[in-house]
């Protein structure tokens, strides 16, 4: 229960990112599983960030597993290329806590903001040059 | 540690990142399916022909985004035609090297030069040879999906 509790804290955050979107259902999910895209930034930046943070993260994308490719079951899931490259995979376990819970809520808002004002892709899609799709 | 500590620092401090408004060329390559799209502004000195300021905006992984910022500061300031024979392997040893899964990136900020100096070319109406041929959104990674 405790663990699925921080979970979804951490769910309910993270979705509060302007342009985000939890992969896979809210309600029917592990209870350790938390998967979001983000769009306009590429994951890779993202966990590069999130570690220096502190945060061990992973992404579909698995940039440092030496694919390139973003995760198949977020392409399958319908999302397009350049979103599903921007996805964010974080697992919890019995040992986290709220502290640390609070930690990610707190970094991950500006770190996506800083990739997104480097990221190109979210100066079209902020200047309507591309369609928002989440 | 995945990257030197070079690549950190242009990752986690870009060189020249920013759009530019009055760009004498404007350079992208890439594309969002393979993960990276650079895209880099020049401003041109007319009288010296040497690039008086240069901009990047870059979607992609850490490498990405550093090889762009170290190709903008390789460039800053010099002739044009320096900036054209600006190599990949030049901002690799300027980096002090890159994983070898991620030097497609190099060759992207080397492309993202060339193909903003084409702009300006084309812009301009001064011709150039076939050393100015830009990625086709057909890299090693993207080839064949």
């Amino acid at each position: 229960m405790k663990m699925t509790a921080l979970r979804d804290k951490l769910i309910d955050g993270l979705t509060k990112i302007p342009h985000s979107i939890l992969n896979g259902e809210r309600e029917r999910r592990l209870p350790g599983n938390v998967n979001l895209c983000f769009e306009g930034i590429e994951g890779e930046s993202l966990l590069l960030l999130l570690d220096q943070e502190g945060v061990c993260a992973s992404s579909g994308s698995a940039c440092t597993s030496g694919s390139l490719d973003p995760s198949h079951v977020l392409l399958a899931l319908g999302l397009p290329h350049e979103v599903a490259h921007g996805s964010l995979r974080l697992s919890l376990s019995e040992y986290n806590t709220a502290e640390e819970i609070d930690h990610i809520l707190a970094v991950t808002p500006g770190i996506v903001e800083y990739l997104r004002n480097i990221s190109p892709v979210w100066d079209e899609l902020e200047h309507g040059q591309r369609k928002h799709i989440i | 540690m995945l990257y030197s500590e070079k690549v950190m620092d242009h990752f986690r401090n870009p060189r020249n990142v920013g759009k530019m408004d009055d760009a004498d060329g404007v350079g992208e390559v890439g594309n969002a399916k393979c993960g990276d799209i650079m895209r880099m502004y020049i401003k041109v000195d007319k009288d010296t022909q040497t690039i008086s300021d240069v901009k990047f905006n870059t979607f992609g992984c850490g490498s990405a985004i550093a090889t762009s910022s170290m190709a903008t500061e390789m460039i800053k300031g010099k002739p044009v035609k320096d900036a054209l024979a600006l190599s990949n392997k030049a901002v690799v040893e300027a980096l002090d090297g890159l994983p070898a899964h991620k030097l497609h990136c190099s060759v992207l900020a080397e492309q993202a030069v060339k193909a903003a100096v084409k702009d300006y070319y084309d812009k301009n109406g001064i011709t150039y040879g076939k050393e100015l041929n830009i990625c086709d959104h057909d890299c090693e990674h993207c080839a064949g999906e």
